[in-house]
């Protein structure tokens, strides 16, 4: 029994010291357990926005009402402000009931919580305060595609519409406008290698082309695409640089040696500016652009393109600043004088008392595209105004709008189009043995007719969207009885190129024309004029606009 | 042998017992002291808070390359395995309950057995897995392995019972699914036979603008996210409109959701709802009242970047899926 006892304690003893030494040393060096979590939040919820200061709000912009800079309170939905530098015309102001509270284009509530959806304003990982995804596609296309993939209804840009669509199969032999920010803006075909736009190494994604909070241009067109309202118009972009201030009280005349553009100093009035926004004695300053209206004939008429506005900011490496960029600004012949002015970007003009003081100006102007007809597009009998579009239904009360792809070869409307794809895709905008005296035979795209849409989806094509010259498409087709009509459609070439027409039917669609020059592969005649009786061929020739060459 | 033992000095056993004793009580009181002072002692019930929000348990994530998840918009757990849509592969892909991969169905089409935009998915008593297609406007029905069965409530995808099919969820012998394009909500029974409708498109209560995810508690009111009106508006069962959940007092004040999205119920009746565009996971009673607030922006494992279906198992599991980080949060 005493061994037994001995052995007991000796066993206690040996097993004590490790035993406690080991429960020491590993409470010792581990953290002491903690709450994982805040406390959830108790404190009442209220309905006073300016409380609106928790957690959901990334931003905490709740706060004193008095120390934000609000926006205009009379600007409404039927009444816009057309001053604001971006507009969306679907968003309503000052609507602070239901449902409307959380818009993610623009005319933001003044009570906003929304910028945080898609802007860190300190963890930023991209420009403009942007978050990135972590994967293949960056921040922006993830963002647009959280809704415009079908999950809210409307817009999605991955089934077919008048843009193509960006959800091509490979068997459809699909090719799409690459804007998931795998690519810069300076790989796109046609791209100046020489070209001065200081954010020509940007990533191209949907936020190069549309502009998400607004825009002057029909589907939220960018009014700035690839930075080129900023660019110099010599440089093949939109921007005037160093244009001088005239003071007249009639429109200063032109003539050959007369320079491009001008300011002009004047009463609003007499620059014809609308009463309705501007008392007629105001004095302000407006650009005059020198247009040539019969052979040598030369005169200034007023330039109304929105001007741009912007901070100016280092442009640069990451190391270097090269230079400043500025925006729309006026000078007084020695000083940056632009914020003693007022300036109503929206509406192209400047005032204030230093008006007087301004000697020369460089205004940077913004993309305007208009996709709206002057025609009555939906059979109600008037015709539609600018920008109106056609309306295939509501979300809730917000119309949800179509183009008229009619529109791609209006008279005053093509050119812009051109103008716009011709942003990146420069060398392109141009015309067939261009004014340099180039050379080079191509498609002269700097005409209303023959832009950039008429032969090319802006998002993308396959298959599925392609037509052929006869405006068939698969569908069509197969409604029809035929059944390898995939196969038929299906582009043989390497890339697709984004094209609205299969193979080169995109050059038969137009090149069978029956007057003008494309109707010089009409060889006979025979199968041309008998287009209703033919089946073999020929065109129709009561199809909208697209044999009527009267003009280019 | 003995004699010579007893020649040396005598020591008593009792002393020896003794020695080792207050050498084992002195070793016992010095590192119990050392313990109890270095120790910071933690009283159980506030290390486990059974009214608390769940605490993130660990990933999901696909293979590498083309195995990835692309997009997971949806996620269910069936019988013994996790099925993800992984959308932007146009495919389901299938894991085990620790989260392995274990295989994957579906490829690009709008066949039998392909899909377009594979979204809400959920299964039923049997182990059947029902996929909603936004594109392809079906559901279909698939074995646990996969294997396509059959189109649900419908012949084929052309039939327009079904439009626009996005979240699915199969809850008491029913299938709920909502119709984007129609803005409705709408209850079949397993055979398919349409028993019930809900909502149409507007902004008034009852109506809905885009509904992307329905669920049903204990009590059959049905609990649907309203994503285009950023709310949540709660049905009894007859489908008469209760009330909205917005983060707002009664659901009256501004929304605190930015595109609302997944929606599930623990077993305490907490209500979780995704915020996809603000990148939260809330949490309600099932008033509306906000108990929690969990996640935000980013790519720790707490985190999200644009989250969207949200799953909960009946052992209060919560799967989250972060489709731009191409994975699937397990919150417990």
């Amino acid at each position: 029994m005493r061994r037994f006892t001995v052995l007991l304690l000796t066993v206690l003893l040996v097993l004590a010291v490790p035993a406690v030494a080991l429960a020491a040393y590993t409470d010792a060096n581990s953290p002491a357990p903690t709450t994982p979590y805040a406390q959830p939040f108790t404190a009442p919820l209220t309905d006073g926005d300016t409380e609106d200061n928790y957690q959901g709000n990334a931003n905490r912009t709740g706060g004193d009402t008095n120390n934000v800079d609000i926006q205009d309170t009379t600007s409404t939905i039927a009444s816009p402000d057309v001053q604001n530098i971006i507009k969306s015309k679907n968003m309503y102001m000052n609507d602070d009931s239901g449902p409307r509270t959380q818009r993610t284009h623009g005319e933001y509530q003044n009570n906003t919580n929304s910028c945080a959806s898609c802007h860190q304003t300190h963890t930023g990982a991209a420009k403009d305060l942007l978050f990135k995804g972590s994967s293949s596609a960056n921040g922006v296309y993830n963002t647009c595609t959280a809704c415009h993939d079908g999950t809210l209804g409307f817009y999605n840009v991955f089934t077919p519409s008048t843009a193509g669509t960006f959800g091509g199969t490979d068997q459809g032999n699909a090719s799409v406008h690459l804007a998931t920010g795998m690519a810069n803006i300076y790989m796109a075909p046609g791209a100046d290698a020489q070209s001065t736009n200081q954010i020509w190494n940007d990533e191209f994604d949907c936020a190069a082309c549309h502009a998400p909070h607004g825009s002057y241009s029909d589907r939220l067109l960018h009014y700035s695409p690839a930075g080129m309202a900023n660019v110099p118009v010599a440089d093949g972009g939109n921007k005037v640089v160093g244009v001088t201030v005239v003071d007249s009280a009639t429109v200063p005349a032109a003539d050959g040696t007369s320079e491009d553009y001008i300011l002009w100093r004047t009463t609003a009035g007499a620059a014809g500016i609308d009463a309705a926004t501007e008392p007629a004695d105001t004095n302000v300053i407006v650009l005059m652009k020198k247009v040539e209206t019969t052979t040598a004939q030369y005169e200034y008429q007023r330039e109304t393109t929105p001007w741009v506005a912007g901070y100016e900011h280092a442009m640069g490496d990451n190391y270097n600043v090269l230079e400043m960029l500025y925006y729309t600004r006026f000078s007084d012949g020695a000083n940056d004088i632009t914020n003693n002015l007022e300036v109503i970007y929206g509406l192209a003009y400047a005032k204030g008392e230093h008006i007087a003081s301004v000697v020369t100006g460089d205004i940077a102007r913004a993309y305007v595209v208009d996709l709206g007809d002057m025609e009555d597009l939906d059979g109600d009998g008037t015709a539609e105004t600018d920008m109106e579009q056609i309306v295939l239904g509501y979300f809730g009360e917000v119309p949800i709008t179509t183009i008229n792809t009619d529109i791609y070869d209006e008279k005053g409307h093509g050119k812009s189009i051109s103008k716009y794809c011709g942003a990146c895709h420069s060398l392109y905008m141009t015309h067939s043995k261009d004014a340099d005296g180039d050379g080079v035979f191509r498609h002269s795209t700097d005409t209303d007719r023959f832009n950039c849409l008429k032969c090319h989806f802006a998002h993308g094509t396959d298959v599925t969207v392609m037509k052929d010259a006869n405006d068939n498409t698969v569908a069509d087709l197969q409604a029809a009885g035929i059944t390898n009509a995939s196969a038929y459609m299906v582009d043989k070439n390497a890339s697709s190129a984004l094209k609205r027409y299969t193979n080169m039917s995109v050059c038969w669609k137009c090149h069978s024309g029956v007057t003008g020059k494309s109707s010089k592969l009409m060889n006979n005649t025979y199968y041309w004029d008998n287009y209703d009786t033919n089946p073999k061929g020929g065109v129709n020739t009561s199809e909208h606009n697209w044999t009527n060459n009267n003009w280019e | 042998m003995g004699d010579e033992i007893k020649a040396g000095k005598t020591v008593k056993k009792r002393h020896v017992y003794n020695t080792m004793l207050i050498i084992f009580i002195g070793i016992s009181v010095a590192f119990g002291y050392m313990f109890y002072s270095q120790t910071e002692i933690m009283a159980i019930p506030a290390m486990v808070d059974p009214n608390g929000p769940p605490k993130f348990s660990r990933m999901i994530y696909g293979g590498f390359d083309t195995e990835a998840l692309d997009k997971p918009m949806d996620v269910s757990v069936i019988g013994q395995f996790i099925y993800v849509t992984d959308t932007n592969n146009q495919r389901v892909q299938v894991f085990d309950l620790g989260g392995s991969p274990v295989f994957k169905f579906g490829e690009r089409g709008d066949k039998p057995g392909q899909f377009e935009f594979p979204y809400g998915i959920d299964g039923d008593s049997q182990g059947n897995v029902y996929v909603a297609d936004l594109y392809n406007g079906c559901v279909s029905v698939h074995d646990a392995k996969g294997k396509f069965i059959r189109y649900f409530a419908e012949k084929d995808p052309g039939e327009k019972t079904i439009d626009t099919p996005g979240g699915l969820r199969i809850i008491d012998n029913k299938v709920y699914v909502t119709d984007i394009n129609q803005s409705k909500v709408l209850v079949f029974d397993m055979e398919g036979n349409k028993l019930q409708e809900i909502g149409k498109m507007g902004q008034n209560p009852g109506e809905f603008r885009a509904p992307n995810a329905v669920t049903v508690d204990d009590d059959g009111n049905i609990y649907v996210v309203d994503s285009g009106n950023q709310r949540v508006q709660v049905f009894d069962s007859g489908g008469k409109f209760l009330r909205i959940i917005n983060g707002s007092p009664g659901g009256k004040g501004p929304s605190v959701f930015v595109n609302p999205r997944g929606i599930g119920l623990d077993s305490r009746g907490i209500v979780y709802v995704i915020s996809n565009l603000t990148h939260y996971l809330y949490g309600f009673d099932k008033e509306g009242n906000q108990e929690f607030v969990l996640a935000g922006y980013g790519s720790a494992p707490d985190r999200f970047i644009l989250p969207n279906g949200l799953y909960i198992t009946e052992n209060d599991e919560i799967y989250v899926t972060d489709t731009a980080n191409q994975r699937v949060a397990v919150y417990q």
